[in-house]
């Protein structure tokens, strides 16, 4: 057993008893028979706190002899804390916050406007009427949200109707009556561990919309941001009727041999 | 004694494999299984992809080579789950293919006069991941709420066929249906797919196609 020279001052005596390789350490009886190196000088009246130094001291103690005995242990750098990688990556947006992506007059002399936009809150009930509309089966509001809240990227697409004779300055009135007007009408979302994979889940267009080019824009978006953070490998799972759909914005199905497979509980 | 390792805690484990077959290797093993990333050693993680010959980037013609280590070090920081596998160095260090078995049971047997003494002492010593040796691996990322998906599950060919691969696979379900997520896939080549399928894995019951983007980047 190594030894550690105790110090004959009585500032460092009670460090001595740091040395025995006892597992446990009973603070309400100091046994001076059991232990060999313990002075039987000053033990202080405060025994609570010297405890917590010793049991700390003890620990880097057996670590030091157990890393020197076994093997050259180089740390080499471990793994940092998410949080300082946090302030590196979301200093710039990934997507673009928000745009237009169509203007167009409708029948009734409405302005409608297809806004683009990621980063925005979204209304989970909005979007599980969205589902319904697709014909997606019913999924838990919290989960729904909580997916929402941890994916990596999220892109929606809302419809806001405005009257023609609106004027340009946005008074509150108009703004209200935008807030009512704006309609979800697209979704998709992406996770990912922000430096080899991602999977895109949840595409969806309102079935009113669909056909004109709006899913492909948000899927676009979603690849090429990924693409340009990096992100090489962009899987998804695709029903069998969207499959020529993805095709058409560069995927492949199967690409040598890698295929998904699912866990199912038995 | 108490210090060394926690065996009741729930991010560690102290574990035995067995192998089928054994000619000079001892025939079970200790494993320790640390669920932690602080127990990830990067440069050992990087090392071990390489012996498992396993590339981060799936597709060939994405990446090839060594590991980028600042992305390893993002990937895994942003992985929900990772699992971790070490035994003690000396059994890592098993025989790996037929040409070598002489020449390396001759050095065994020679090493184990010389160093018996260290040998014995390794064995008696816990196993922890800071004296061990990263064998198995595996992580998952996930939403939080609805789905989840495992990657670069790999485990050193020398130990292979012990069933570390399944604890690992198992390790990762298990936390991520204790998160209430149960809607976990695992991208896998055609070699890898018995592998989970054994571990309980199918191909999608509603019948999706996997596909993945391999267009470059238009400019």
């Amino acid at each position: 057993m190594i030894l550690i020279p105790t110090s004959s001052s009585s500032s460092c005596s009670y460090y001595s008893c740091c040395c025995l390789p006892q597992a446990s350490f009973n603070s309400n009886s100091y046994p001076s028979n059991q232990s060999l190196f313990l002075s039987k000088s000053a033990y202080p009246s405060h025994q609570g706190s010297r405890k917590l130094k010793t049991l700390r001291l003890r620990a880097n103690f057996w670590e030091s002899i157990r890393s020197g005995f076994v093997k050259n242990n180089n740390t080499t750098q471990l793994v940092e804390p998410p949080s300082t990688t946090e302030e590196d990556e979301d200093t710039e947006p990934l997507l673009p916050v928000e745009f237009t992506l169509v203007e167009r007059t409708l029948q009734d002399g409405l302005i409608e406007e297809i806004i683009f936009s990621s980063g925005g809150e979204i209304d989970v009930y909005d979007l599980q009427t969205l589902c319904d509309k697709v014909g997606w089966p019913r999924r838990p509001l919290t989960k729904l949200a909580a997916a929402l809240k941890n994916s990596y990227m999220v892109a929606t697409l809302h419809s806001v109707l405005k009257p023609s004779s609106s004027s340009s300055s946005s008074s509150e009135g108009d703004n209200e009556q935008q807030q009512k007007n704006k309609k979800l009408i697209g979704m998709a979302r992406a996770t990912s561990d922000h430096a080899f994979n991602a999977t895109i889940w949840d595409v969806l267009v309102d079935p009113e919309y669909q056909g004109q080019g709006l899913g492909k824009a948000l899927v676009e978006k979603l690849v090429r941001a990924l693409l340009q953070r990096d992100i090489g490998n962009i899987s998804l799972f695709a029903d069998s009727q969207v499959v020529d759909f993805y095709q058409n914005l560069g995927f492949e199905a199967d690409p040598e041999g890698i295929k998904g497979m699912f866990w199912y509980p038995k | 004694m108490g210090f060394a390792v926690c065996v009741g805690n729930a991010s560690m484990e102290l574990r035995w494999v067995r192998r089928s077959k054994c000619d000079d290797a001892p025939r079970s093993i200790p494993i320790f299984i640390s669920t932690l990333k602080k127990d990830i050693n990067l440069e050992e993680l990087r090392h071990l992809y390489s012996r498992c010959d396993h590339s981060c980037d799936r597709l060939s013609k994405n990446g090839s080579g060594i590991v980028d280590m600042k992305k390893l070090r993002t990937a895994i920081s942003r992985s929900d789950v990772v699992v971790s596998v070490f035994c003690k160095p000396h059994h890592a260090v098993l025989v790996e293919d037929a040409e070598e078995e002489t020449l390396s049971s001759s050095l065994r047997k020679q090493n184990k006069d010389e160093s018996s003494l260290g040998d014995m002492f390794q064995d008696v010593l816990p196993l922890t991941p800071s004296n061990g040796q990263l064998v198995g691996f595996g992580r998952a990322y996930s939403d939080y709420g609805l789905t989840a998906s495992i990657h670069d599950l790999m485990v050193l060919p020398s130990l292979q066929r012990m069933g570390i691969g399944k604890l690992i696979a198992n390790r990762i379900t298990r936390l991520l249906t204790s998160r209430d997520i149960y809607d976990i896939a695992a991208l896998c080549f055609e070699h890898e797919r018995p592998f989970f399928k054994a571990c309980g894995f199918a191909d999608d019951r509603m019948g999706s196609t996997t596909m993945m983007f391999t267009k470059s980047l238009e400019a």
